[in-house]
């Protein structure tokens, strides 16, 4: 979360990020979202928030909170997201060095997957396919999952 | 899975979103196939996850000595509820709450030349350029190839081109390997936003004339 700020610029995207967590509690939906996932992107939308106050492109944070709200409610999916995390945590220490190098780079250095593939000297290819293995290993766990759930409200 | 895309963004563009790393453009096109298509915003919100528990994991960093004082007197002053959603312009019952930030107060189609409409979607950064497009039904764009990067997400009715046929929710990126020529389905205009990250380049003839406007960013 770090990357690409100085030391101030990332007190402040705590700082900011803290008074946001405050504001916004009310709004905390624990079905939808664990905490973790919920100050994660509230802190990545004050970094972001930031970088365009430096003049640089991002989304308004408050254009991401709202993109974040679905237009379209799905209550039998949104139970398992406190579930979700706690899985994706796990399955995260299932993925190969190589593919949790390129993940790692993305959230905490703020590299593009261009970007990764330049500073691994890697073919973008190799990246964009780590990339989906990663992702499709997470999905085809998750879906496992949620198979062997009873229905919501069995 | 209702409503799922057929042409979902490719995930590592998914990534690079949810990470907070794309550039206005390209995340304001990502972000408008994420309203529209249940199937992507779960991969984003498992992304999302993803950053959470790399974040928890992560080794705390110390803030300075005062940070929670001083973050306790900025707390006061913080309004609790967050602005207003921008309300909707009548006649953009189609956008998206992320795109109705952008549409400019009293946004109006423009006839280009070619025969289609634009509204220009103003972009803080320059690196892209950023219009909407609508085609009657039956109406296609000159044939062009892209020279850079381009991003399309369709927002109402559908095209079809050499690559397949595109609906309501559907992500296209190219560069691809040909020139290529959408046609707007039957039905509702198609409206799509277009994301540039450079002019495109026109091929056959219309492109001798237009080629030059497209280079002054008329298009």
């Amino acid at each position: 979360m770090k990357g690409g700020a100085d030391a101030d610029s990332a007190q402040e995207v705590a700082q900011e990020a803290m008074i946001m967590v405050w504001r916004r509690a009310a709004t905390f939906d624990r079905t939808r979202a664990s905490a973790a996932t919920w100050i994660y992107t509230i802190a990545r939308n004050k970094r972001i928030d930031l970088l365009r106050r430096a003049g640089k492109p991002a989304l308004e944070t408050e254009d991401w909170l709202a993109v974040f709200a679905p237009e379209d409610e799905r209550p039998e999916k949104s139970i398992l997201a406190g579930q979700t995390y706690t899985r994706v945590k796990e399955l995260l220490g299932g993925l190969s060095a190589d593919q949790l190098i390129v993940i790692e780079k993305a959230f905490f250095e703020d590299k593009t997957h261009t970007a990764i593939a330049e500073e691994l000297q890697l073919p973008l290819g190799t990246v964009k396919s780590r990339i989906r293995l990663a992702l499709g290993r997470l999905r085809e766990a998750l879906e496992k999952d949620e198979e062997h759930e009873p229905p919501s409200g069995a | 899975m209702k409503n799922m895309s057929r042409h979902p963004a490719p995930e590592e563009l998914l990534l690079d979103y949810a990470a907070g790393n794309l550039p206005e453009g390209p995340a304001l096109a990502v972000a408008l196939q994420v309203a529209l298509d249940p199937g992507v915003r779960r991969t984003v919100e498992r992304l999302r996850d993803v950053g959470g528990a790399l974040l928890d994991q992560s080794a705390a960093a110390a803030l300075d000595e005062g940070a929670l004082e001083r973050t306790l007197s900025r707390l006061d002053a913080a309004p609790v509820e967050g602005p207003a959603p921008p309300a909707r312009q009548p006649g953009f019952d189609w956008a998206p709450v992320a795109l109705a930030h952008y549409l400019p107060a009293g946004a109006r189609w423009k006839r280009v030349f070619g025969g289609f409409e634009q509204i220009d979607v103003p972009l803080r950064a320059d690196t892209h350029r950023a219009a909407l497009l609508r085609l009657a039904p039956g109406q296609g764009l000159p044939v062009h190839r892209h020279v850079a990067n381009e991003y399309t997400v369709v927002l109402q009715g559908g095209y079809t081109d050499n690559t397949g046929n595109y609906v309501a929710g559907d992500f296209a990126i190219g560069p691809g390997p040909h020139a290529h020529q959408p046609i707007a389905d039957p039905g509702d205009p198609c409206i799509a936003l277009i994301v540039l990250e450079k002019p495109i380049v026109l091929t056959g003839a219309a492109g001798l004339f237009l080629n030059p406007l497209l280079r002054w960013g008329w298009l």
